[in-house]
């Protein structure tokens, strides 16, 4: 059984405007996404800047309320559950998020930001000062920092350090499903491998269940078992981690390969630039949102939105030229 | 010239162009802060020849951007300080000395600049059109009519679609890429010689930023500007850089034609950042990461030794963390800054492994 099921997913933003403030249009973030994650796989999901992927990942964990669709954790469905009823499932799903600085409340001790968590949802039964003490030590350590600056204030870290007490956040309530958006996308090269070696050293320790979400198809490729890649909140490839090259068939992900520079400045080659740019989410095209900067696009994709469906190499792709 | 000078441009390959456009001399760049003086740009020389693209690469604070924003003398001028040596020769002229008025016949005119961010860059109350029409109407003496012509010639140049109607508008009205564009057409349409790029495409998705460095490379052909880009992402560098220099708190370490950066780092540091990347093609996958141990040292605490000793994994303990290298020959015939370069006969110190745990290392003190 996967841990967690999508089936059909939808989230719209309302745009209010006029006198009355009456919703005059919607943002489509998210526009029928389907995926499923087994326990223990490490999914990622790839895009451009406003291709739905943050918005799908909030909304799988219910951070922001979805507007059609279903979520199915370990079999339960968690789509319409009321605030109360979430409890349970908030400290299983848990998000690490892309600004370090942002995300840790300025205000709080390290310590005091982690025994907040811990003590909220009861992690080690009851109020046992000194075993939350020794817990937090523990975490700390895992992360990678010395215990000794726990009581120090977010802003006297670096930015990696702060990511790491990000990650000591979402783990410290020992959750089995975590969604990273964008960890090391804020992070210099040098602390960005730091972060990436530490996540995957816990999701082994910890077995974890991993939704990955990044614009970096090299990080993504790195890190991730399967891939999804996104345009204009709609899923049009599934990748597999370990052969993107050989597994890409739609024009989207093949334009985004080779538009990535390539590190050896002897194997230099023209980037293929794709023409244009992604359409608005604000009355999305009909049809294929991709069509109107395809290579291979026909009549048909410029009216019929293609499927996701399995192709003849077992990848599933929405697009009618992949057999 | 001092000597110093001498044997950096002796250093230098063989380039299309014989005289620099732009040479820089020992630029220092301190600012006074609360906590004392904090020199961001520690003793810099280099030569930019003309129709070349030299990258300066460097993880964030190692002073790339303080280096064009000193050429530029775009510092605010009450808190920053160059040092008694620095030179920056354009033209003929020291411009870390020249007046606030010949900055500003310079500046926008023979060099220019694009900065990272497209989005506050540009001015949102003024039309496409106007902001293009500011700088040639400041640098030209064309008229009106003629102005237009060339701002939409520019438009077109850098290929924006339907360049008239897009005269007309907001920067609001366009896409990042597109704004990024109408930089760039700012920046060219007095023909400068230098064009300072600063993160160019940071901001941009991995599409859009392809048909950006497509586009200054075809520039660049078109126009022999030489191209200063400053950028933290070395697959950047590899795609159009012709030379690099590579930077780490405040200092220069190594610098050279791009392959040989690549293939032949002399700099522990250079090496390292090169294999801190993910690769594409699974070559990395499933395996560690190389990784720097450790955080970039604070420019108001520097070690009296290299300032790199503390994450370098072939420090020797003594010499390294006392006596700071110069950036000198080495091995490979281009400068660099270690007392033990890679590929060097020098004896180096069997490899003291700083830590086997390099993530546990990143506590500060």
């Amino acid at each position: 059984m996967p841990l967690i099921e999508v089936n059909n997913l939808v989230k719209k933003f309302p745009i209010r405007g006029g006198v009355l403030n009456r919703v005059v249009n919607h943002v489509h973030a998210v526009s029928g996404v389907s995926f499923s994650v087994a326990t223990g796989e490490t999914l990622g999901v790839v895009g451009e800047s406003g291709c739905g992927k943050s918005t799908l990942g909030k909304t799988v964990i219910r951070l922001i309320d979805p507007t059609a669709g279903q979520i199915v954790y370990e079999g339960d469905d968690i789509t319409e559950l009321s605030h109360a009823e979430l409890m349970p499932y908030r400290k299983k799903m848990q998000i690490i998020f892309q600004d370090p600085y942002s995300s840790l409340n300025p205000r709080l001790t390290i310590n005091a930001l982690l025994k907040e968590a811990i003590k909220f949802h009861g992690i080690l039964g009851g109020d046992h000062s000194s075993a939350v003490d020794d817990y937090i030590d523990e975490l700390i350590r895992t992360v990678g920092l010395r215990p000794d600056l726990k009581n120090r204030f977010p802003h006297e870290f670096s930015g990696g350090q702060r990511q790491r007490i990000g990650i000591a956040r979402a783990l410290c309530v020992k959750p089995s499903f975590v969604v990273a958006d964008e960890p090391v996308s804020a992070l210099d090269v040098s602390v960005q491998a730091q972060v990436l070696n530490l996540m995957s050293d816990l999701k082994k320790d910890f077995g974890l269940t991993m939704m990955f979400i990044s614009h970096d198809l090299k990080v993504v490729e790195h890190f991730c078992d399967r891939i999804l890649v996104m345009y204009l909140g709609h899923v049009v490839e599934e990748l597999s981690g370990e052969d993107v090259e050989g597994t890409a068939q739609h024009p989207y992900t093949e334009a985004l390969l080779r538009a990535i520079p390539i590190d050896d400045p002897a194997e230099r080659r023209p980037l293929e630039a794709l023409e244009g740019d992604v359409p608005s989410p604000i009355n999305p095209p009909p049809g294929c949102p991709f069509a109107g900067r395809c290579p291979k696009v026909t009549d048909r994709c410029r009216k019929e939105m293609p499927p996701l469906e399995i192709k003849v190499n077992g990848q599933a792709v929405a697009c009618f030229e992949v057999e | 010239m001092t000597d110093h000078g001498m044997t950096m441009t002796k250093a230098r390959p063989e380039h299309a162009g014989g005289e620099p456009v732009l040479s820089v001399r020992h630029l220092t760049t301190s600012f006074r802060t609360d906590a004392g003086s904090v020199t961001a740009v520690d003793d810099v020389s280099f030569d930019l020849m003309q129709g070349e693209t030299l990258g300066i690469v460097g993880e964030s604070g190692c002073g790339k951007t303080v280096t064009s924003k000193s050429i530029m003398r775009l510092l605010p001028d009450h808190v920053t300080t160059y040092g008694r040596e620095t030179e920056v020769m354009f033209e003929g002229v020291n411009l870390a000395r020249a007046s606030a008025r010949h900055m500003r016949s310079v500046r926008g005119d023979k060099i220019a600049m694009i900065f990272q961010e497209p989005m506050t860059s540009l001015n949102p109350v003024f039309t496409i059109g106007w902001q293009l029409d500011e700088a040639l109407k400041y640098h030209t003496d064309l008229g009106r009519r003629e102005r237009r012509d060339r701002g939409i010639e520019m438009l077109r140049l850098v290929e924006i679609p339907n360049p008239e109607e897009r005269y007309k508008e907001y920067p609001h009205q366009l896409s990042g890429g597109m704004r990024q564009r109408v930089m760039i057409a700012i920046a060219l349409c007095c023909e400068p010689d230098v064009l300072i790029a600063d993160e160019p495409t940071t901001a941009l998705d991995v599409t859009i930023q392809a048909q950006i460095l497509d586009l200054m490379n075809g520039l660049k052909e078109k126009l022999s500007t030489a191209i200063m880009l400053i950028t933290h992402d070395l697959g950047v560098v590899a795609q159009v850089c012709d030379r690099v220099m590579v930077m780490y708190a405040g200092r220069v370490i190594e610098e050279g034609p791009v392959i040989e950066i690549f293939h032949r780092a002399q700099h522990p540091y250079t090496k390292a950042l090169l294999e801190s990347i993910p690769k594409r093609g699974n070559k990395t996958r499933g395996k560690k990461l190389a990784t720097i141990p450790g955080i970039v040292p604070s420019l108001t605490n520097l070690p009296p030794g290299c300032r790199f000793e503390d994450r370098c994994p072939f420090s020797d303990g003594t010499r390294c963390r006392t006596e700071e290298p110069a950036l000198e020959q080495g091995p490979d015939d281009r400068p660099v800054r270690c007392h033990y370069p890679l590929g060097s006969d020098r004896e180096r110190p069997a490899r003291v492994t700083v830590s086997a745990e390099p993530t546990a290392q990143e506590a500060q003190d």
